[in-house]
């Protein structure tokens, strides 16, 4: 087992399949379990029907809800799980957008899976 | 000063250059109409720059730049499409990126993505189409980038120093 702990569930939202599967690929062989969301609006319903989540990692531009205001209905609704923002967007606005709705990292595609890996392990509850 | 068009050449082909696997080598000129190819369009805009970014290949050129290509044959056309929106996505996210290291903020749309035969990008009477190709063995990818520019606008650097923007591969925790 390289990294992670046994069975502990990392929600991953993004609109595009691949990137979804490439977190898939990194995630998985650390030991995690991986739950998908396509956008905004089915990560939050994944998150609030999920508590044993134990953090997630969101693109931030995707169709009907974006992922900042993801992060912001979850903290809304009570849920407190750490989440890490995936996205090609580096606007110093936006990070300070997110950082501020409660998100606890920023990613900037495309990602290591090495140096990924490291954070999930360091940041999963 | 560089012109606004050379700078963007050179983040436009570095970008590029960077994304695309090794066996894809930058050519001059038109390069192969595909028959059957696959396009992604990207629209972006900002105070002082607009436009869209383009990606066209063929479905094996597509193919052989995807990220999960383990086993080449099954991935469907469904996960083609989505790589060559993710794709267009990252290309002009990283101009955007490099662009504002020069002090340009941009902001990106949805890519689409679509098929034809036959494809071809037809430049408009303003030449404002800027059209880079890069030749593969699985066939020729064409990146084009459209936009148009206030005539206020003047590229510098901004020095390292004062730069607050994540460039790809970044990560930050706080």
């Amino acid at each position: 087992m390289i990294g992670g702990l046994v069975g502990k569930k990392v929600l991953v939202v993004d609109d595009s399949v691949t990137i979804r599967q490439q977190l898939r690929m990194a995630l998985t062989p650390a030991g995690y379990e991986v739950i998908e969301a396509f956008d905004g609006e089915d990560g939050l319903a994944k998150a609030k029907a999920d508590p044993d989540l134990a953090m997630a990692i969101c693109d931030v531009n995707m169709p009907r809800m974006d992922g900042i205001e993801m992060i912001t209905k979850m903290r809304e609704y009570g849920l407190t799980l750490p989440i890490v923002m995936l996205t090609t967007e580096g606007q110093p606005g936006l990070i300070k957008r997110a950082k501020a709705a409660g998100a606890k990292g920023w990613i900037v595609k495309p990602f290591n899976a090495t140096l990924l890996v490291k954070a999930v392990d360091k940041l999963a509850i | 000063m560089l012109e606004v068009s050379q700078i963007i050449d050179k983040i436009s082909v570095t970008v590029c250059e960077g994304m695309l696997p090794g066996d894809f080598q930058r050519a001059e000129g038109d390069l192969d109409e595909p028959e059957d190819g696959f396009v992604a369009v990207i629209g972006f805009s900002g105070d002082t720059m607009k436009g869209a970014l383009g990606v066209t290949a063929p479905p094996y050129a597509v193919r052989a730049t995807h990220p999960l290509a383990v086993d080449d044959e099954s991935l469907t056309n469904d996960q083609l499409y989505d790589w060559l929106a993710e794709l267009s996505n990252q290309l002009l996210g990283r101009i955007k990126g490099e662009l504002m290291s020069y002090g340009v903020t941009l902001w990106l749309a949805s890519p689409v993505v679509l098929r034809g035969v036959s494809v071809r990008i037809v430049p408009r009477p303003q030449e404002s189409v800027h059209k880079y190709t890069f030749h593969g063995h699985s066939g020729d990818f064409c990146v084009w980038v459209d936009y148009q520019y206030s005539a206020s606008l003047k590229l510098r650097e901004v020095p390292e120093e004062e730069r607050e923007h994540c460039t790809a591969g970044e990560m930050l925790l706080f």
